[in-house]
């Protein structure tokens, strides 16, 4: 494995092997220089092809890599507007494709007896059964007005960084005001109000 | 599965709070990551205070104020001051971005906090381990690849076909973008990342390439193009301007016109 | 155990597997259907709350709603097998239990696939 071409590098592979030494926390590997220009590169042109300087491959690992930790990530990341949209996109879908179950025991309940169908709908009309329902229209509009959004993004459009940021904050803000606009009209044909 | 939080031996602890430079009354606060190899510790956020009457405005010429006058262990890539190297690419602020470009008024929050690309391999203190990224620039062979025998003077480009180039050539390869994206944090070797697959796309849209199938053959995989989920923190983070994330839709509608 | 292969080496993996396109194609065929089958979803439920049981039937024996459920189901239920599909593959690394989670997402959406199929069918039918 090449390590380093430049002898201000090979001081730095060998200290870095001289640290690990001293540790004796890693394996260590005896450094290769190369690409080090000697008398014999000129007849050996003929032969093989001169080496070609391949990206990736001068910084290979060391030998200290097993202990290099992770820089942080989500933990430090700020949390902008369209990331923050993703995110909820993402946890919509998983959390419809859970709820899924809910209308499909309902429509099973109607097919069954009038019994059936009357518990379902005594469990989907309680307090807890109306939040849960509620939640669920939520995710639904807000991951139809996200898939939206990544329809207009998928023709090449929308992508504008600016443009991107206002589509997210729009997001959020429809699927609410629908969500309870929803809910009021479905009070309203009931003859709830 | 994936690991959101960091593994044990990356959590970051608290670090030394170095002395006020003396005399200095417009001090700005430095938070900055710091792991040597040379120690058996975890890696800290240590403090330190910077003279702004004694110091260029930039957030790089604070971090080699402290290089010089505080703490000369601190160690960090640069080399242009000018944004067109790449290299002080690190995450200040919450956001990737180039350090010699990024003015210390536009951090907003009382204390610069700086840490190095996020979900990398640091190597040490804010220089991470970027051979996966530059590996996976190799692999889409980010060069021009012709059949047809080499004309006598050079590959013809009309102006038109000249300006698609144009917001994609600019691209550094400081790796902002590429670590700026959660995807590429959860799947970093198999998929291959914006800033990738924006020179992916610089030389399948050049009218002078020759390879266009087989480039997007190579790059036609549930992995090294489909985790791109339009999350956009690429954009948001190009400290150039660009738009990885467009590149990359646009790479995904070629997939598409070419089997329809 | 320690990695000794090159960062390319890792990159390159199993090569490219030449394929994608086509489940994205048709997550935004589905996505497509479902914006106006979801809508007529809400309309159905806004217009059906709190209807009893003998109502509820006759509206989904109705040709027209039962139609439309079914396409509802039909497509709603492939987008989220495609959707899961793609959180797995985000977030789940291991082998094994990635390969039972894929498998499991299918079941998982064919059960209820059938079983919504099979009541709406039976309701239209009157059974």
């Amino acid at each position: 494995m090449p390590v380093a071409a430049c002898s201000a590098c090979d001081v730095i592979a060998w200290k870095i092997v001289f640290a690990a030494l001293t540790h004796c926390k890693n394996r260590i590997r005896k450094p290769q220089p190369q690409g080090a220009s000697s008398g014999s590169d000129v007849a050996l042109a003929t032969a093989t092809p001169p080496r070609r300087y391949r990206i990736g491959e001068a910084m290979s690992k060391s030998t200290t890599v097993q202990a290099r930790p992770l820089s942080p990530h989500l933990q430090v990341y700020r949390l902008i507007p369209t990331m923050l949209m993703s995110i909820v996109h993402r946890i919509t879908g998983g959390a419809l494709y859970f709820g899924m179950v809910l209308f499909v025991a309902w429509l099973a309940a109607a097919a069954g007896s009038k019994e059936t169908f009357d518990m379902v709908n005594g469990i989907y009309g309680s307090w807890f059964g109306l939040l849960v329902l509620f939640g669920f229209t939520w995710a639904m509009i807000h991951h139809l007005i996200g898939g939206l959004r990544h329809l207009v993004w998928d023709t090449g459009r929308g992508l504008e960084k600016e443009t991107a940021t206002k589509m997210a904050k729009a997001n959020i803000a429809a699927s609410i005001v629908l969500t309870v606009l929803v809910w009021i009209v479905g009070y309203v044909v009931r003859g709830g109000f | 599965m994936v690991e959101i939080t960091l593994p044990k031996n990356s959590r970051v602890q608290e670090g030394k709070v170095w002395p006020k430079p003396e005399g200095a009354s417009n001090l700005r606060e430095y938070k900055i990551y710091r792991w040597s190899p040379d120690d058996e510790t975890n890696p800290r956020v240590d403090t330190y205070y910077v003279d702004m009457d004694d110091c260029g405005p930039m957030v790089l010429d604070g971090l080699i104020y402290i290089k010089n006058k505080i703490d000369p262990t601190l160690t960090f890539r640069r080399s242009c001051r000018e944004g067109i190297c790449g290299s002080c690419a690190m995450n200040i602020d919450g956001t990737n971005t180039l350090a010699c470009t990024k003015g210390m008024d536009e951090v907003a929050q009382d204390a610069v906090k700086i840490y190095p690309l996020p979900h990398m391999p640091v190597v040490k203190d804010l220089v991470p381990d970027l051979a996966v990224p530059y590996a996976q620039l190799s692999s889409i062979e980010p060069w021009l690849q012709t059949v047809t025998p080499e004309p006598a003077t050079e590959w013809k480009q009309s102006h038109e076909d000249r300006t698609k180039l144009d917001g994609l050539y600019e691209c550094i390869l400081c790796f902002c973008c590429q670590t700026s994206c959660p995807s590429y944090w959860w799947n970093g070797e198999r998929y291959l990342g914006p800033a990738v697959l924006l020179q992916a796309y610089r030389w399948l849209i050049d009218s002078r390439d020759e390879k266009t199938g087989e480039r997007l053959d190579n790059l036609e995989d549930p992995f090294r193009l489909y985790r791109c989920h339009t999350i956009m923190n690429c954009t948001q983070a190009c400290p150039k301007g660009l738009n990885p994330a467009k590149a990359i839709a646009n790479i995904k509608k070629m997939m598409v016109e070419r089997r329809v | 155990m320690s990695d000794m292969r090159t960062p390319l080496n890792r990159v390159r993996g199993l090569g490219s597997a030449k394929e994608g396109t086509d489940h994205f194609w048709r997550q935004r065929l589905t996505a497509i259907a479902n914006v106006p089958l979801v809508i007529f979803f809400i309309g159905f439920v806004i217009a059906n709350n709190g209807a009893s049981y003998e109502e509820i039937r006759a509206t989904i024996a109705n040709p027209i709603v039962t139609a439309l459920l079914a396409f509802a189901l039909l497509s709603v239920l492939y987008h989220m097998k495609l959707g899961m599909q793609v959180i797995v593959e985000d977030y789940i690394h291991g082998e094994g239990t990635k390969f039972v989670l894929l498998i499991g997402n299918i079941f998982f959406t064919l059960v209820l696939g059938v079983v919504s199929l099979f009541a709406l069918v039976k309701i239209a039918l009157g059974g």
